[in-house]
């Protein structure tokens, strides 16, 4: 049988961004792919170094639209950790708060978009209009539905008491009322079955040695979670990771519906054990040293590292994002899979390339 | 797809859920962070919000020596993160909860004359 090599991507329908993947096609089965990163590159790295480390939070907001929260509070989290700032603890939960929302969002986006990849745009509707009401409570709560610059160096810049509180726990139960009738039909639709199980199979010895990250990481049956880490108030809020052994396309669906269950409990917790007090502390110096951070994103494992020596700019700020880890996983789960299958298997492990690229 | 059938009959019989924008339009929640609006009157040029403006959309142009110092608002550039509007000490930055409408070519934005 002859073998066929050709592009898909870097602009296809079921891609919300730009990567392309070459093919290597035997019939209808694919035999190789090579990823192709690059079209989107914009030099944050580079441009965090002329800033002032404090306008590097708005920088870092900018890496990624879906999960701006968690880029800004690691960031946050990186400098606070150079220069040995105590963050107060009512930020600490309101920080918590902000990125189960996010994930949420997140996870409702890519549920959505699984949808629309199979074809099955009713539930694709259902979802995002779902999560219109968390990016209500994102806006109501932050100031902004998406780019929320609500995380500073030192604390929050906003606060939820009172009236506002209330509201958001009314647009929760709404959100719940509206996910309680999504959730069943992601999990035991036939079409979704048909089209996920079995399909992009990761094994769970090489999930571990591709160094893979995330929900693709978990659905794969490692129980690996940045959250365990216990930073912002995780550590007092309690938390278990979402696991699944299946190992395809479908076990990464459904950890990331149980996350949304998760997270949406996470939320809850957060708001009704809120302590009082301040929301931010004030930054003096400069950051010295070097330092290290991972947050959990809802694509899995941020990591983030810099180095500051005493003046108000960084010498280097390195982010290395989730998607960046998993993109190996795709070597592994489509050689072998129908070529009808790519746009699912690629989609199972939630690819976001402006993040990649920075 | 029996369990999306609930779902879908309750649509049939609900309105839709989408604005006819622009006849309808959404109204913001308070404290959002929609349109800068520059009061120069009141402003005291002391340069705050354009050092500390992250995207660099605030330029002052002049001396205040000679007189000439003006302010320059750029919403082109700006990000709309409300830093600016934190820090003024005279109030003659104003966030509005609106989102500013559509524009096509660069303009600086001021409404003179106007109390504190």
């Amino acid at each position: 049988m002859p073998r066929i090599t050709f592009p898909f991507g870097p602009q296809h329908p079921v891609l919300p961004e730009a990567i392309q993947l070459q093919l290597t096609c035997e019939d209808e089965k694919v035999v190789e792919v090579t990823p192709v990163i690059g079209y989107m590159h914009r030099g944050i790295e580079k441009a965090a170094e002329g800033n002032p480390f404090v306008n590097n939070v708005f920088l870092c907001e900018r890496v990624c639209g879906i999960c701006s929260f968690m880029h800004a509070l690691t960031y946050c989290q990186l400098i606070e950790g150079l220069m040995n700032i105590n963050v107060p603890p009512r930020a600490k939960y309101l920080r918590v708060f902000w990125s189960e929302l996010s994930r949420i969002h997140s996870h409702m986006l890519w549920i959505g978009l699984l949808a629309d990849a199979l074809g099955f745009e009713s539930l694709f509707m259902q979802c995002w209009r779902a999560r219109e009401v968390i990016l209500d409570v994102l806006e109501m709560t932050t100031g902004q539905r998406v780019i929320q610059s609500s995380c500073v160096i030192g604390g929050v810049r906003r606060n939820i008491d009172g009236e506002l509180a209330k509201t958001v726990f009314n647009l929760l139960d709404e959100f719940k009322k509206q996910w309680d009738a999504i959730s069943p039909v992601v999990q035991k639709d036939y079409t979704i079955r048909a089209r996920t199980e079995g399909k992009g199979i990761l094994p769970k010895e090489q999930a571990w040695e591709l160094g893979i990250v995330g929900p693709t990481l978990r659905a794969s049956g490692w129980a690996h979670d940045c959250r365990l880490l216990g930073y912002a108030a995780y550590g007092e809020l309690g938390f278990q990771p979402v696991v699944e052994e299946g190992c395809d396309s479908y076990a990464r669906t459904l950890v990331r519906v149980r996350e949304v269950d998760q997270s949406l409990e996470l939320a809850y917790k957060a708001l009704n054990n809120l302590p009082e007090g301040e929301i931010a502390v004030k930054v003096k110096g400069f950051p010295e040293g070097e330092a290290a951070v991972c947050v959990e994103q809802p694509r899995g494992e941020l990591f983030e590292y810099a180095r500051g020596n005493g003046t108000p700019h960084l010498e280097r700020l390195k982010i290395r994002t989730p998607t960046f880890a998993n993109i190996p996983a795709l070597l592994v789960m489509l050689p072998g899979s129908e070529l009808a299958d790519v746009p699912v298997i690629t989609l199972s492990i939630d690819p976001c390339i402006a993040c990649t690229e920075r | 797809m029996p369990q999306m059938l609930s779902n879908i009959i309750r649509n049939l019989v609900r309105g839709p859920v989408t604005r006819r924008y622009p006849k309808t339009k959404r109204t913001a929640f308070p404290g959002v962070r929609g349109e800068i609006v520059v009061f120069e009157d009141r402003c005291c040029y002391c340069g705050m919000c354009s050092r500390g403006c992250p995207a660099n959309a605030i330029s002052m142009t002049g001396s205040r020596k000679n007189g000439d110092i003006t302010l320059g608002y750029n919403p082109f550039a700006c990000i709309y993160c409300g830093k600016c509007v934190e820090m003024c000490p005279c109030c003659a930055l104003v966030m509005y909860e609106d989102q500013a409408p559509p524009r096509y070519k660069m303009e600086r934005k001021y409404r003179e004359n106007t109390p504190v």
